[in-house]
């Protein structure tokens, strides 16, 4: 259970998915506090789960609103931004929660299409949404910028190079974007979850004992819920609480940093039971990259 | 309602400027405020202006009378919610070469010893209530290793591991322990500092992300909320800065020496 103080009162926020898992405690947990919170997924279908529980809660409906949108596709990305900021006169908070993910695969045989991917979901759309969120935030004097990396990418998880590589492109960009709009009083930091979120649970169901031995790993003995303990930690740093820290990267994840790695995973299992992504449709405008 | 209504915390250090600050956020969140120092007439100045706030003398390197301390604390107010450990050593500014090796033993008596001694004295009673929130505060001279204070420098280093492990082996008590750095604050000791070396001030605020200095209820007391609240309810061992990006910048402040 949380318990609602106003932290975000008169704040607008967008977050990146946001239909399931992380994203969704986030958006309710922004809504809880106040905010209005433009969210987005790739399809209408998905947000029929989130409209019942923002339903539930008093005064949210008319301070949510869902976007179909593909993180992966720039035009798309920048729409979502401006459009949030043009539908509730304002904008103070980003989050970049959203990721595709491809099947686990060695660095040997996994196809670049995969990074193009990969990057384009996570680390394109982080660039992209704060390029067009910050002249927004600069006009309220301030804002907050969040991004994404994994317990993944800190260890070299096998299997799983380009989404390591986004994340790591995640905290590099948390870095410099700190350094570069602070002087706007826009602060930049970077999450790093342990939270059962739906890829976690997926994985979990397949894999009980697993599932139950890396719990024990973590010095809390439990792995976080999305909405109490991950979009807790999100809401302290986008709240007033965070308007000095900034440039860091926050284990939210019951101590498990300082322990032992999450969870292992086979070579070539699709983890995410024909949810990943394929290298279709995406908006990676550089040199090499499939287009 | 405040987001630590109701809560009980010990502020150790209460002499420093910066723990006054978060003493002082925590009282305007809501909790009741025990202020503790070496220091009593300084512990009894800082609770003066808190309202609500009580004072406690305590030497850093007495284990006993942090327990006794700690009991009578349950004994007014029923409960113990938040320690905030912010004893420091005095600054003295001489390089690693000519510094004297007891300033070491010093430092580490006071900044890792008292932690200590108030994290054991503090346990019992929040594993018992299943709850609590420990800050170790450290200052922005460790992760900058800002020349002239190795010692210093060094107990930041012991805190953080001090921490860490505390928080690894604490938290399935549902005790959490994390460490707080606070960036170059707002303070009148620092205004001295600032009015002789007004250059080398001038060159970290213009090379800081955020170029201003820490304020310490506001920014500092702000980072300590994130942490003693529901917000920080999963985070454990880790190390948060509160310092405006002070940490990405080079250190620049030269003992005895205007630059």
């Amino acid at each position: 259970m949380t318990e609602a103080h106003g932290r975000l009162n008169g704040k607008v926020a967008v977050v990146t998915g946001g239909t399931k898992g992380i994203g969704q405690g986030i958006v309710l947990r922004f809504l809880k506090e106040g905010a209005s919170v433009v969210y987005c997924s790739r399809s209408p279908e998905n947000n029929a789960d989130n409209a019942k529980l923002i339903a539930a809660i008093p005064g949210a409906p008319e301070r949510a609103r869902f976007v179909a949108a593909d993180v992966g596709n720039r035009q798309q990305m920048e729409d979502l931004v401006h459009g949030a900021a043009e539908r509730f006169g304002r904008l103070d908070i980003v989050v970049n929660n959203a990721q595709g993910i491809a099947p686990v695969r060695s660095i040997e045989d996994k196809p670049d299409a995969d990074y193009a991917m990969t990057l384009a979901t996570g680390f394109y759309q982080s660039l992209w949404t704060t390029r067009a969120a910050v002249p927004h935030m600069r006009k309220v004097g301030g804002g907050r910028l969040i991004y994404f990396s994994s317990h993944w990418n800190i260890w070299g998880q096998p299997f799983a190079s380009d989404y390591n590589i986004t994340k790591s492109a995640n905290e590099a960009l948390t870095r410099s974007a700190a350094r570069e709009f602070g002087k706007d009083n826009i602060t930049a930091n970077c999450i790093t979850p342990a939270g059962d979120s739906w890829a976690y649970k997926s994985w979990a169901d397949q894999n009980r004992a697993m599932a139950e031995a890396s719990v024990q790993q973590f010095p809390m003995r439990r792995m976080g819920d999305c909405e109490v303990d991950i979009a807790g930690a999100v809401l302290g740093l986008v709240s007033d609480n965070g308007r000095f820290i900034t440039g860091q990267i926050f284990c939210v994840d019951g101590g498990v940093w300082a322990t032992a790695p999450l969870q292992q995973h086979e070579e070539g299992t699709d983890i995410h039971r024909g949810h990943s992504q394929t290298a279709t449709a995406l908006d990676v405008d550089i040199e090499g990259l499939p287009a | 309602m405040g987001l630590i209504e109701g809560q009980v915390a010990i502020v150790t250090g209460a002499a420093n400027a910066v723990t006054q600050g978060i003493a002082r956020r925590f009282a305007r969140e809501g909790a009741t405020v025990v202020l503790v120092d070496a220091d009593r007439g300084a512990a009894e100045a800082a609770a003066r202006e808190i309202s609500g706030a009580r004072a406690r003398a305590w030497d850093p390197g007495d284990a006993v009378a942090a327990k006794a301390l700690v009991q009578d604390v349950v004994a007014a107010h029923g409960r113990v919610d938040i320690l905030l450990n912010g004893q420091h050593a005095a600054l003295k500014w001489d390089r690693l070469a000519e510094k004297d090796a007891a300033d070491f033993t010093t430092a580490f008596a006071t900044v890792v010893q008292g932690a200590v001694h108030m994290m054991q004295a503090v346990r019992p009673v929040m594993a018992e209530a299943g709850r609590g929130r420990i800050v170790n505060l450290g200052s922005i001279y460790g992760p900058t290793a800002n020349e002239g204070v190795t010692d210093a420098v060094t107990m930041d280093g012991a805190l953080t591991s001090l921490s860490r492990s505390a928080g690894v082996e604490w938290a399935k008590d549902g005790i959490l322990v994390n460490f707080l750095q606070g960036g170059m604050p707002d303070i009148p000791v620092f205004a001295d500092y600032r009015a002789t070396r007004g250059v080398s001030v001038a060159t970290l605020l213009a090379n800081t992300a955020m170029p201003r200095l820490a304020d310490p209820v506001e920014d500092i007391g702000g980072a300590a909320m994130f942490l003693v609240s529901d917000e920080a309810c999963f985070i454990v061992g880790h190390r948060v800065l509160a310092d405006g990006g002070q940490h990405l910048t080079a250190a620049i402040f030269e003992p005895g020496a205007e630059r």
